[in-house]
């Protein structure tokens, strides 16, 4: 019992820094890498599925989702989501999506975002040019309204493996 | 197993071409995504959170591409041994492969080449030399084909190279006839695991361990070179014809003889440095300034033209004609008198 006393505040910090971890990051985020498959139904139509890969050769092309959730109690505002184009992968233009949200990209490595058509990157002669997809190396989705608690979602994008 | 590039056909156009040749990230490279998520919850402001680490392994690719590099069917005579057919083999995948070179004689020509050979470019030079040249096939008998299994690295220095194709010419063919030969690379891994089609997968078939996946070469490709029997033979013809100065032919002292040598050269290819050369008769003298090469007066000294007059006027006529294509014909005039 003395032993038991002794350790019950220790216990109590710990149950107490668990649940400020918790409180900390309700929302949680979750990659998964996919690859498009096509397959022909019973009535001849072609239907597209996604099928989890863990190799992939280059020239193909990979879906990549971000799946959000807000396990909370409270909303979550002001959601960004920001992942970096795999140096290895080829961004894919306009297969950027999120439902409900405002996409904007980098093509500097993260130090500046914009619309991913006003990108502009320094062509061969140092004029500004708009930069190619490929050329994208961030991507950055801004989430219109808080999600609520139990609420979740995705985004997405598709990106070539060089 | 099959796996489908349905969107390649998109993405060439909104992305910049992936390169025909090698490449792509190299086989067994690790492709890591991470997300990070910001966000406010009640009141708590600038909250992050980072997701796991989704990681994925990158294939091996198997491509190559086999072209012949000539430029134009290749010169050789009637027997000659040792005729060179030059093709580049490129592995066009990712990663370490080998390939089977096989050459074959091929249909639809007029004669079979013999004895054929798979040469490596070993130093690189893109000029076949049999002293540092690395003669990867048996020696071939007969008109059969040959095989050779040679390694490509992707990411290294012989991910490219030179095959030259060396063969012996028969005795029977005749001037312009033909023969074509086909230099075939096949991926091993495809044909250990029968992969013929784009797509195709071989679990875990590639370097390191990595599934081999079969591009769109299909892991296969050849070239075909031809031979053609270049024979070129020159052809003089020589006539003459009097002026005696009094209406006649005679032959006497003072009569004015001119000589006129047609030139043919026939056959097809071409011949170098095609001198044509006569020496005044004796008994006769030169006349001055009467050379002409194609009707065009040629100037005795030499300089320019074709004609010159060399040792005097009891010496030699010399037509340096030099490159000449077949088929041609020249025509040479010079006048003489007789003593």
């Amino acid at each position: 019992m003395n032993n038991l006393k002794r350790l019950m505040p220790v216990l109590l910090l710990l149950l107490a820094q668990s649940a400020v971890a918790a409180d900390a990051t309700p929302v949680t985020l979750g990659v998964v890498a996919e690859r498009e498959v096509v397959t022909v139904d019973a009535d001849g139509n072609q239907v597209t599925t996604l099928e989890r890969v863990t190799s992939a050769a280059p020239g193909e092309t990979i879906v990549y989702t971000i799946n959000y959730a807000n396990d909370g109690a409270e909303p979550a505002e002001n959601v960004t989501i920001t992942d970096p184009v795999p140096p290895e992968t080829a961004y894919i233009g306009g297969s950027a999506f999120g439902a409900g949200a405002d996409l904007v990209a980098s093509a500097d490595g993260g130090l500046t975002y914009a619309a991913p058509a006003a990108l502009r990157v320094p062509g061969a002669d140092g004029e500004l040019r708009p930069a190619r997809p490929d050329e994208i190396t961030h991507l950055r989705w801004t989430l219109r309204n808080p999600v609520a608690p139990g609420g979740r979602g995705f985004v997405r994008f598709k990106a070539t493996v060089r | 197993m099959k796996r489908f590039f349905t969107l390649l056909g998109t993405m060439a156009l909104l992305a910049p071409p992936l390169a025909a040749h090698a490449a792509g990230t190299a086989a067994g490279t690790v492709i890591s995504n991470s997300a990070t998520a910001t966000f406010d919850a009640g009141s708590s402001t600038g909250l992050t959170e980072t997701s796991n680490t989704d990681q994925l392994t990158v294939d091996e690719l198997i491509d190559v591409s086999v072209t012949w590099q000539d430029g134009g069917n290749v010169s050789v005579g009637v027997s000659e041994a040792d005729g060179v057919l030059e093709f580049l083999v490129s592995n066009d995948g990712n990663g370490s492969e080998s390939y089977r070179l096989t050459v074959t004689n091929q249909g639809g020509d007029n004669f079979d080449t013999t004895n054929l050979e798979i040469w490596i470019d070993a130093n690189g030079n893109d000029t076949f030399e049999s002293g540092s040249d690395t003669l990867v096939s048996a020696a071939g008998s007969g008109t059969g084909s040959n095989t050779a299994d040679v390694v490509f690295d992707a990411n290294g220095a012989t991910e490219t190279r030179t095959v030259f194709v060396v063969g012996d010419i028969p005795g029977t063919p005749t001037n312009t006839q033909t023969s074509r030969v086909q230099l075939q690379a096949r991926s091993l891994t495809a044909i250990s695991n029968a992969l013929t089609t784009q797509g195709d997968v071989a679990a875990g078939a590639g370097d390191g361990g990595v599934d081999a996946v079969i591009g769109t070469s299909t892991g296969l490709d050849s070239a075909d070179g031809i031979y053609v029997i270049t024979e070129v033979s020159v052809a003089l013809t020589k006539s003459s014809s009097v002026d005696d100065g009094f209406g006649g032919s005679t032959v006497i002292p003072g009569a004015v003889i001119t000589y006129t040598i047609v030139v043919d050269v026939t056959g097809s290819g071409s011949v170098d440095n095609l001198v044509v050369d006569d020496d005044i008769p004796t008994n006769t003298t030169y006349v001055a300034n009467s050379m002409t090469f194609d009707t065009v007066a040629q100037v005795d000294a030499g300089g320019g033209d074709e004609g010159e007059l060399s040792g005097g006027t009891k010496g030699t006529v010399v037509f340096t004609i030099g490159t000449v294509a077949a088929v041609a014909q020249h025509t040479i005039t010079f006048d003489v008198t007789v003593d």
